[in-house]
């Protein structure tokens, strides 16, 4: 394996990772806190794309749409159901109701889908081949997936009320009210747009390999540690954190062996924690007595 | 009766696992999302102690055969020594930050227990390990005198932190956790307090560890998931953040209801399912309460 | 321009000796310097208070004065710039060594510990028998007496003593105020800095701070007041600093700053509120 397909690799995860985050950080930047039921969200949608177009006999694609849609449904239910109520409760609370609300999901889908392990027939992809170095059809989706993710969460930031209450920075909710926001509404187009976009992030998970009824624990890993590199609470940063930790994951393989990858990649944000904890961003970060 | 003496032993030990949580998360405000890894480090470290060297079939690489005494010893010292190199980065930082480091180095030592053989003997993990008492306790009675022990032992611990919590020690760690700025105006060295705060949880859940190894007989990665931490903060928002009751009322219902239905005697696919399903209620009875009734069952404060 | 502070005629000649002499002044802040990335918050300000003295800080919204508090009490650190109490420097020490040099603050919205009572809050101050880790199991019920006596007694001072029962969170915000003076008045300090102490204040609890004020000064404390409330905080001091976007532009007795045409410009066309 030469280190310029490793590379590539690494930039197709880089991808993923950033379709997987991006979400979670705008939900972290609009509801300040960190859901951490954001990946059970992923999974969910994986295995929904998996039973309609394995045991459904629907088509991928449009398996995929469904997926995606639910996702986008369940996280909006979630979120108006469980954390709008709590919002006035603090990152805390919020972070450890969101422990709970994975243990709801994850409960659910291994009930409903026993454990094991599942693939999509992702029989008869092209691979292609450019000088050597080859990409799978499937990772070409990938990263025209995390292009349009990219361009899309762009858009929604510059051309929208929402986005703009997104980028404001000392946001809090009665000043952005007194501005004529309607706070509620942007909070439940946010929980909507994270969740489809983890809908896709589930889909894209189907399409590069296995997937197990655990498989969200990983995820959330992956995600923290994109999310913590990039500095939490930016969006932007996503991007080149996510391709960042991809590449880093994948080229570690190369001389570690690759049971350690996920060591790697908080050893790199206990590193990124301690020496600069902003991330590449910048909001500060400590706590500010002695 | 064996089966309920069983589920009280270890009911006890994991109390004791909540008890310092409630140490870290209830008294002095610290979102420790990685206490697992303090409970792991006491159950190997007295497994490695303790255990006979390896035989040909094993992987780890160290056994020292030491006395009982020495491995208690050793499992807390090094778990306070784990706390001690990894708290100092994490305590600086605020809330969410503090929980997502302290589970980054948990995660870190779980692979690091998962990968290298000659540490934990990998998957297999290690199984030599002599249970407490074994030549001083009565054979027949064991199980009751080993469920005694243990009782005896949370007793006795949940006396000493029912006296931390009403120290001065324990007034300066609420007014840490209520109002950091507000207690360093008064001139309180809030990051040593912190600090001895985190280092005495520490100690306590690697004790708790070395009991749990103590009970098992057997340490492998495997047993010492996130899924402990989280189970832990579940016991303890139910009981009561903040309260030392509180902390094994939530264990000991956590773990009786737990226990309750798998007595219940099921097909293997019934049994399989409510397994699965067995996170939904805990994540709901979390998800209920922290919304509706924060101070828990026994706990008089909110989160 | 320096913010020099006189109280009395008699002071003049004592005033041209104490310049050398920096034991004069309870608090010496000199050429501080702050910048939140672009935005210049502190611009050389210098301030210093007599020993035993009342004096205020005013000035419009957004001059700086509750950075220069903050850097001055270590809650953050300047660009440039020296801060001394009573001669000693704690230029960059954190906010718990300062506090731990005497200086006492409160904050612009006030702070306290919301789980324990009026009581317990004062309870807590003082370094006591069992407070550390490796004391606590220790025998700690006589110094948690002494302790309580004098609780019982700043509460009283403070005017408080009905409420020692009372939950933090139940306070009102006068009360809320007083408690965070009383809490340290449990403690050995010499220089007192308050951050707006009538914001939110009823009118007869700012009497009753006022006059706690008052003692305290009598008592020899040093106390400097940030306030927008000037008719509370004129006829209460010997002098006032005034400072307009990062610096002292005017310091003197209340009478003469009122009229300085240069603090009135600055009111007038500062930042509204």
């Amino acid at each position: 394996m030469t280190t310029i397909q490793t590379l590539v690799f690494g930039l197709v995860t880089g991808c993923y990772l950033l379709v997987a985050t991006i979400g979670f950080a705008l939900v972290s930047r609009s509801e300040k806190f960190l859901n951490i039921a954001h990946a059970e969200l992923i999974s969910t949608a994986a295995f929904i794309t998996w039973f309609l177009s394995t045991r459904q006999g629907f088509p991928l694609l449009l398996a995929a749409v469904l997926a995606i849609l639910g996702a986008a449904v369940l996280g909006v239910l979630i979120g108006r159901v469980v954390y709008w109520p709590i919002r006035g409760s603090g990152a805390v609370v919020l972070l450890i109701t969101s422990v709970g609300v994975v243990y709801v999901l994850h409960g659910a889908l291994e009930t409903v889908i026993a454990p094991g392990v599942y693939t999509l027939n992702t029989a008869g992809e092209g691979v292609i081949d450019i000088g050597g170095i080859r990409i799978g059809a499937y990772d070409l989706v990938i990263v025209a997936a995390a292009a349009a993710s990219v361009l899309a969460v762009h858009a929604l930031l510059t051309r929208t009320a929402m986005g703009l209450r997104l980028r404001a920075r000392a946001s809090d909710e009665s000043l952005a009210a007194a501005r004529g926001v309607d706070v509620s509404q942007v909070s439940t187009q946010v929980w909507v747009i994270a969740g489809a976009l983890a809908g896709v992030a589930g889909v894209l998970l189907g399409l590069r390999g296995a997937l197990t009824t655990d498989i969200a624990f990983d995820q959330i890993l992956l995600i923290l540690s994109v999310s913590i590199l990039a500095g939490l609470g930016s969006l932007y940063g996503v991007v080149a954190a996510a391709l960042t930790l991809g590449v880093a994951m994948e080229m570690s393989t190369l001389i570690i062996p690759a049971g350690y990858r996920t060591a790697i990649a908080f050893a790199l944000v206990i590193v990124v924690l301690v020496l600069r904890p902003e991330g590449i961003s910048g909001e500060s970060v400590r706590a500010r007595a002695a | 009766m064996t089966y309920v003496l069983s589920v009280i032993a270890l009911a006890s030990v994991f109390s004791l696992l909540t008890l310092a949580l409630n140490l870290h998360f209830g008294i002095a405000g610290l979102i420790n999302f990685g206490i697992v890894a303090y409970f792991a480090i006491g159950a190997y470290t007295y497994a490695v102690l303790t255990q006979p060297p390896p035989s040909a079939l094993d992987k780890y690489a160290l056994g020292l055969e030491l006395p009982s005494s020495v491995g208690v010893i050793g499992g807390i010292a090094m778990a306070v020594l784990f706390a001690a190199l990894t708290g100092w980065p994490c305590l600086r930082l605020r809330t969410e930050y503090l929980a997502l480091t302290t589970f980054a180095f948990a995660e870190v030592l779980h692979s690091v227990l998962l990968n290298t053989r000659e540490i934990g003997n990998g998957t297999r993990g290690l199984s030599n390990i002599l249970p407490p008492f074994y030549t001083t306790f009565p054979i027949e009675d064991y199980d009751l005198w080993v469920a005694g022990l243990m009782v005896a032992i949370l007793l006795l611990a949940t006396i000493a932190m029912q006296r931390l919590a009403r120290s001065p020690f324990g007034a300066t760690l609420r007014a840490i956790r209520d109002d950091e700025l507000a207690a360093a105006a008064i001139a309180k060295p809030v990051a040593r307090f912190r600090l001895e705060a985190f280092l005495a949880g520490a100690a306590l859940a690697g004790f708790a560890g070395i009991l749990f190894a103590w009970y098992t007989t057997l340490v492998s990665p495997d047993l010492f998931t996130a899924n402990i931490t989280f189970t832990a903060f579940i016991a303890l928002v139910i009981g009561g953040v903040g309260s030392n009751y509180g902390a094994l009322v939530g264990s000991f219902l956590l773990f009786g209801i737990q226990e309750a239905i798998r007595v219940v005697p099921l097909s293997d696919d019934a049994a399989q399912l409510l397994s699965s399903l067995r996170p939904v209620p805990f994540g709901l009875a979390l998800i209920l309460i922290l919304r509706f009734r924060p101070q828990g069952l026994a706990g008089q404060w909110a989160v | 321009m320096s913010g020099e502070v006189d109280t009395a005629p008699a002071a003049a000649a004592d005033a041209a000796r104490a310049d050398s002499a920096g034991a004069q002044y309870q608090l010496e802040a000199t050429g501080i310097e702050k910048r939140f990335g672009g935005i210049v918050a502190l611009d050389g300000a210098e301030l210093r208070v007599r020993r035993g003295t009342l004096a205020a800080l005013i000035g419009p919204n957004g001059a700086g004065k509750s950075t220069l508090f903050n850097v001055i009490t270590g809650v953050e650190a300047p660009d440039r710039g020296n801060v001394a109490v009573a001669g000693e420097e704690i230029t960059g020490h954190s906010l718990s060594r300062v506090a731990a040099s005497g200086v006492a603050r409160t904050f612009q919205a006030p702070r306290g510990f919301a789980s324990m009572t009026a009581l317990d809050n004062l309870m807590v101050v003082p370094r006591a028998a069992g407070e550390r880790l490796l004391t606590y199991l220790g025998p700690w019920g006589r110094s948690r007496r002494i302790v309580r006596e004098r609780a019982e007694e700043v509460l009283a001072r403070i005017g408080l003593q009905d409420h020692a029962g009372t939950r933090y969170e139940q306070l009102s915000v006068g009360q809320m105020r007083l408690l965070e003076i009383g809490r340290h008045l449990m403690r050995d300090v010499s220089l007192l800095l308050l951050d707006e102490p009538t914001s939110g204040v009823v009118p007869s609890q700012q009497q009753q701070l006022g006059m706690l004020l008052r003692d305290l000064r009598d008592e020899g404390m040093t106390i400097l007041v940030v306030e927008h409330n000037l008719g509370f905080v004129m006829p209460l001091v010997a002098s006032v600093s005034v400072m307009d976007r990062g610096r002292i532009i005017a310091s003197g007795p209340p009478a003469a700053v009122q009229k300085d045409p240069t603090v009135i410009a600055a009111y007038l066309g500062g930042a509204a509120s």
